[in-house]
């Protein structure tokens, strides 16, 4: 088994998550799963029934047919043990691989493991680990280990699953009766029942627990799947595993030759005593006979000194206990209560009168209230399915070239109450002979902090100055809706024109 | 899709067009473009919690009838006005008003939330607990079951009408317990996973048998330079000082 090949995501997950990923599987290759289940088992199931009916004990086939599921069983694991590898088997190489596919294991399950509360968990590990003798029996302890309650849990639910679905089928049919008719057609069906059930009846029930394996068995084995593949990143670290093989890939291709020199002369370079501890680490720990080989002797009073020591109170399993008991026996007081009856009647009749004061109440507060929490349920109660808002689009209009005279076409603006237009147009202007007299390339579009760095270049304190007056104003204008007074944009203007070398 | 599983098929050569690497969660995008993992439950988790809910209710009912019992007519009032709360309102209140979880949600490890990842409001948990008398039918919850095992989210007819989903909930981590080792700055810069890959190396290696130990070290020898005992001892130096153990 390569886990690199793996076409599930590996990450540690709790057992009852780890059903979920084999489920999740099952429905992936639904098909490939269902396909051979129903080639297989509907005619096992017609031949059981049809043998059972000859020798009228027709509840022998239903048994017969639970008894035998370890072997369809087998069909789901084989797939879905394919399908995690991402290739999804043809039905007739299926059921072709079922005579083989795990026959050794099949004995113990058909036989004294029939009833093993974690069979989903442990079938995995006898069919596709293919490991023998006491290899198998610790591998069964490995993996099942702690998720052996969680497996047995499974069994239980999935037989009640089944037991749902199967009762549910036969309950299908009384829905389909209409009411008037519903307890005549109960009764009628309690007395077949009763009177030794028909054939024809014992062969439904056959069905619908038929009907009920086929739905649950595939999903009990795949969530069983699930647990195993959870045991075994557990405890072999598979998602680690892949992590770090991608790490080095990654590793080895960023550095090919320089780094592969420089690690060959750090590994040469090691101490070499880390290898010579190597072998120490996972070794057996020693027993008194490596240890003093011939000179070891039995002495008799080294074992006596160790019973000395078991009897040591604190190191002894002896201890004394010393508790309470009763002596007497305590004689059953039977007395009557205390009568309520009256107390009960008064609780009654203030509960009584206090329901319908309470629900007059609050039939008042809701009718009051309506205006309040009407919307709002409106509101709520609407699916939630937003749609994204239209993002509104404007075309932008190509920048007006600057007039000529740039101050008396702002003057004008600003009389004319357009002084927001104006303060564009001063900025505008101001931006373009900054740029003129710092000798700056701006981008298209700067910003605002991207001018005032540039304007850094200006030769002139004054001329510095004025151009973040002009900034400081057109931000407060743009972003604030701040206008300036009109003294103060006067100012600026004349200031502007000195200093831009605006004609007038 | 990872780049794993890219890399996966590559290597095996299978599909031309490589599904995604199959996972249990629900992925929900965010506005902001973070995808949320939603874990999904299934039908066999989500059967246990219930269980555990009705043998809870049934006890208090117990518990409530014996009560009652001594206040004769007044007390069988109040025992079905406790039946109907007990049956009806048991779980929509505990998983509007208690983080999506009813004891049984709790003990399995389950909550329900929206199907956005939001917690669940009042509106779809009574929704999806009404919903219940639909997925009942036709006999012990058959019908909830079967849309349970068909639905890619493990959702029954009454998650699907509210919008809701039952998800796992991650057991609270605790501060993790490595091996002491000398903390050790990594040679090379590692992306967030591969960090978290050596310092999962780090939590859960010392599990593992030695030989395999010694084997998942020897694949990082591009990194540590090293490998065997010493190999495992630099990766555990590498995880403590990626968790700032200096």
């Amino acid at each position: 088994m390569r886990p690199e090949d793996l076409d599930v995501a590996l990450r540690p997950r709790s057992s009852w998550e780890a059903m979920e990923l084999g489920t999740a599987l099952l429905r992936r290759h639904a098909g490939a799963v269902w396909q051979p289940w129903l080639l297989a088992t509907l005619p096992v199931f017609a031949l059981l029934n049809a043998a059972a009916w000859m020798l009228d004990r027709l509840w022998l086939a239903m048994v017969l047919m639970w008894w035998l599921k370890p072997l369809f069983e087998r069909i789901p694991l084989y797939v879905l043990s394919r399908g995690v590898f991402g290739r999804t088997p043809p039905a007739w190489e299926t059921l072709r691989a079922q005579v083989a596919f795990g026959r050794g294991a099949m004995p113990g399950y058909l036989l004294w493991r029939r009833l093993s509360p974690a069979r989903s968990l442990l079938l995995p590990v006898d069919v596709l680990e293919g490991t023998a003798g006491t290899q198998r029996w610790m591998r069964r302890r490995v993996v099942g280990g702690p998720a052996y309650a969680q497996a047995a849990l499974l069994t239980w639910t999935c037989w009640l699953f089944e037991l749902a679905l199967a009762l549910g089928a036969v309950a299908a049919v009384f829905v389909a009766v209409p009411a008037e008719l519903l307890p005549a057609s109960l009764r009628s069906f309690w007395a077949l029942l009763y009177g030794g059930p028909p054939p024809w009846l014992l062969l439904g029930f056959n069905l619908a627990f038929w009907l009920a394996m086929s739905v649950i068995g595939p999903f009990y084995t795949a969530a069983g799947f699930g647990l195993y593949l959870n045991r075994r990143t557990e405890t072999e670290a598979w998602d680690v595993e892949l992590a770090f093989r991608r790490l080095r890939e990654r590793l080895l291709a960023q550095a090919a030759a320089p780094l592969a020199v420089a690690l060959l002369a750090c590994t040469l370079l090691l101490p070499w005593s880390a290898y010579a501890q190597e072998p120490g680490d996972d070794a057996e720990p020693a027993t008194l006979e490596q240890v003093f080989g011939p000179r070891l002797a039995d002495d008799a009073g080294f074992r006596e000194a160790a019973a000395r020591a078991y009897r040591d109170p604190p190191l002894g399993g002896e201890r004394t206990l010393v508790e309470w008991k009763p002596k007497a026996k305590e004689r059953p007081q039977r007395r009557p209560g205390p009568d309520l009856s009256a107390l009960a009647a008064l609780l009654s009749l203030l509960a009584e009168w206090g329901l319908w004061i309470l629900a007059g109440v609050l039939l008042l507060a809701v009718v009051l209230t309506a205006p309040r929490w009407l919307p709002w349920l409106r509101g709520s109660l609407r699916r939630r399915r937003t749609v994204p808002t239209p993002v509104a689009t404007v075309v932008l209009a190509e920048p007006e070239p600057l007039p000529d005279d740039i101050a008396s076409v702002a003057r004008r603006l600003w009389q004319d109450g357009r002084q927001r237009d104006a303060l564009a147009l001063l900025y505008r202007g101001s931006v373009e002979a900054m740029s003129l007299q710092a000798g700056v390339e701006l981008p298209p579009g700067a910003t605002e902090a991207q001018c005032l760095r540039a304007a850094r270049r200006l030769p002139l304190d004054a001329a510095r100055e004025l151009f973040a007056g002009v900034v400081r104003v057109w931000q407060y204008a743009a972003y604030a809706g701040r206008l300036p007074e009109q003294d103060e944009f006067e100012s600026l203007l004349d200031a502007a024109r000195v200093q831009w070398g605006w004609s007038r | 899709m990872p780049p794993q599983a890219v890399a996966a098929h590559e290597r095996t050569g299978t599909a031309a067009a490589p599904a995604a690497m199959l996972d249990t969660y629900r992925e929900v995008l965010t506005p902001e473009g973070v995808a949320l993992h939603l874990p999904a439950a299934g039908p066999v988790p989500r059967a246990l919690a219930w269980l555990i809910d009705l043998f809870v209710r049934v006890a208090v009912l117990l518990a409530l009838s014996m009560l009652l019992g001594l206040l004769g007519g007044l007390g069988q009032g109040l025992y079905l006005v406790g039946l109907f709360l007990v049956f009806w309102a048991y779980p929509i209140v505990l998983e509007a008003a208690w983080n999506g979880q009813t004891p049984g949600k709790r003990a399995l490890g389950l909550r329900v939330v929206a199907g956005d990842g939001a917690p669940v409001g009042w509106l779809p948990a009574v929704v999806r607990n009404l919903m219940r008398s639909v997925d009942m039918l036709p006999f012990g919850y058959a019908t909830g079951l079967a849309s349970c095992l068909y639905d890619r989210h493990g959702r029954r007819l009454g998650d699907l009408v509210a919008d809701t989903v039952v998800v796992h909930v991650a057991p609270r981590r605790i501060d993790p317990v490595l091996p002491p080792a000398t903390p050790q700055a990594p040679a090379q810069v590692l992306l967030p996973d591969e960090q978290a890959a050596i310092v999962a190396f780090g939590e859960r290696a010392p599990r593992l048998s030695a030989g395999r130990q010694a084997e998942l070290a020897a694949l990082l020898f591009p990194l540590t330079g090293s490998a065997g005992s010493e190999g495992v001892r630099r990766l555990y130096g590498l995880a403590n000082w990626l968790l700032g153990r200096r």
